[in-house]
């Protein structure tokens, strides 16, 4: 069972300008108390007072204008940002969608790079080599995958990326926009493989600016709104408060 | 977004021994993430060497170039027998190669990783252990020719030279601790960057790197045997050089490359989890 639990989180940049950054100031300040207004800096305020309870079935779509905090949201999700305050808990495989070439090398072979993805994935060396045929039907890519991928072209570079990332099978995924790749006959694939990732998945967590995608995929929304949730509920109740909102 | 202006830096003021198991823990789980490390080094040790006919034959051809160039002219200036200053040399550059490589891409290892710490969760040992296995690999490969001259140039092959084994991993540790310590504060310091990098230009004259410890005046011996490059030197290359190290250098060397992991896991611990904030 999969499970996410975040209480009263919130997530502080601090915005090191050139002066906070430069030794130099940081140890006058430590002599004298005369600068100690360096020992101070801006912090950006991306999230207050979240609070989430996610469970298996929950597909859950994220709303909000630029900088409302929807990325941070996710990136803590995804276990990169800790929290400065609040807590937070997260059970299950998670799988973070916001950059699914992450590990790949360009000069290596595409076989090679299937093998590298799937590791960065959180894959062993065995369980990777049981998923590359399946990867290397998906990506049709044939005789190209002996050749380094830095021959690709960006669409087949992006096919493979996206063959490989949607062949992990985790409990949560984490999803900044929808992925996608390749040609007109390839989209279609992809969506419907893409689909039926999605389905299987326990938790989903997708932030996008599409009202027709997040409709079709989820059953829960969560409108953020300077870092807070502003309000939590089925599609049809939240969106026309939030396009309302924004005008 | 709401914008806090000037408040406090937040600071983390949790006890030294809790502070340190979180240091330990990124340590355990860039140690579980092992096969990323690997992967990231071995690509990059291929990207380096990418499209060459001889690929990572380069990195030895040019350290037998260096080593044989700077070994003779070392014994035509100070008049020392090729056979005594020769391997010396030979091998204090290599293991010199290492300890400033790791230190030096230190200094920049985390932001040029940035993209990674962003998108997953991972350890930041992982992108230190990644750049360490590659110094590593590279040194094994290089040292293979300096060892050989060594014993064709008469120093007897003994089980001695073994040691060599336990004093590496120790420099390895050392090299490990260190280079994460620099790493956070040149991530947060923009300036440590330059002084690492000058402090590395001087430490290279100021080791018997290229000099032994024996041509100092005897007042000044003493200096050689504190200087925490020179206990880690002594360990790995006397032993293959037929030299025995005192206990006392091995107690040095342990010093330094235990002790720090210690030191280093509270600043480590202190830090881990704010570096992506400093990226």
């Amino acid at each position: 069972m999969a499970h996410i639990k975040l209480s009263d989180v919130a997530v502080e940049f601090p915005v090191h300008n050139g002066s906070s950054r430069s030794l130099q100031l940081h140890m006058l300040a430590a002599i004298g108390g005369r600068l100690a207004e360096y020992k101070k800096c801006i912090v950006v305020r991306a999230l207050e007072d979240v609070n989430l309870d996610l469970q298996d079935g929950d597909r859950v779509g994220i709303v909000g204008h630029n900088g409302a905090g929807k990325t941070t949201l996710l990136r803590v999700l995804a276990g990169v940002y800790q929290p400065s305050h609040g807590a937070l808990s997260i059970d299950g495989r998670l799988s973070s969608f916001t950059d699914i070439t992450l590990g790949m090398d360009p000069e290596a072979s595409g076989v090679d790079n299937i093998v590298f993805r799937s590791v960065f994935m959180g894959l062993s060396f065995a369980e990777a080599k049981r998923l590359s045929p399946s990867i290397e039907e998906f990506s049709e890519l044939g005789e190209f995958l002996r050749m380094p991928v830095r021959t690709y072209s960006t669409g087949m570079f992006l096919r493979l990326a996206f063959a490989i990332s949607t062949a992990v099978e985790p409990d949560i995924i984490v999803m900044d926009e929808m992925i996608g790749a390749g040609d007109a006959h390839f989209i279609a694939k992809a969506h419907a493989r893409l689909a039926a990732l999605l389905q299987r998945v326990k938790i989903l967590v997708l932030a996008t600016h599409n009202a027709l995608i997040m409709q079709s995929l989820c059953n829960k929304l969560v409108w953020l709104d300077h870092g807070q949730i502003r309000k939590t509920g089925s599609f049809d109740e939240v969106y026309p408060l939030y396009l309302a909102g924004t005008q | 977004m709401s914008l806090l202006a000037f408040a406090d830096q937040p600071k983390d003021r949790s006890n030294l021994l809790a502070t340190s198991l979180a240091g330990a823990r990124d340590i355990l789980d860039g140690c579980r993430q092992w096969r990323i490390w690997y992967l990231m080094g071995s690509s990059d040790m291929r990207r380096r060497y990418a499209r060459s006919k001889l690929g990572q034959f380069w990195i030895m051809i040019s350290s037998v170039v260096m080593i044989s160039s700077i070994g003779l002219v070392w014994s035509y200036l100070w008049q020392l027998p090729v056979h005594d200053i020769v391997p010396f040399v030979a091998l204090g550059l290599l293991i010199w190669q290492l300890m400033s490589g790791v230190l030096g891409e230190a200094t920049t290892i985390l932001p040029a990783n940035g993209h990674y710490f962003l998108n997953q969760y991972m350890a930041a040992s992982t992108v230190l252990l990644s750049m360490l296995y590659r110094h590593t690999i590279t040194l094994l490969l290089n040292i293979v020719f300096p060892i050989l001259l060594t014993v064709a140039l008469g120093t007897p092959v003994t089980m001695n030279a073994l040691l060599a084994l336990p004093g590496l991993a120790l420099l390895l540790v050392a090299c490990f601790w260190s280079s994460f310590v620099v790493a956070i504060l040149c991530a947060r310091f923009r300036d440590v960057v330059q002084i690492v990098n000058s402090v590395l230009h001087v430490a290279m004259f100021v080791t018997p790197v290229l000099w032994k410890p024996e041509m100092l005046p005897q007042e000044l011996r003493a200096y050689a045997e504190w200087n925490p490059l020179a206990v880690l030197m002594a360990v790995v290359r006397d032993p293959l050089l037929g030299r025995t190290v005192p206990l006392e250098g091995w107690l040095a060397a342990v010093g330094v490359s235990i002790g720090g992991l210690l030191l280093a896991l509270t600043i480590i611990g202190r830090f881990r989890r704010r570096l992506v904030y400093w990226l």
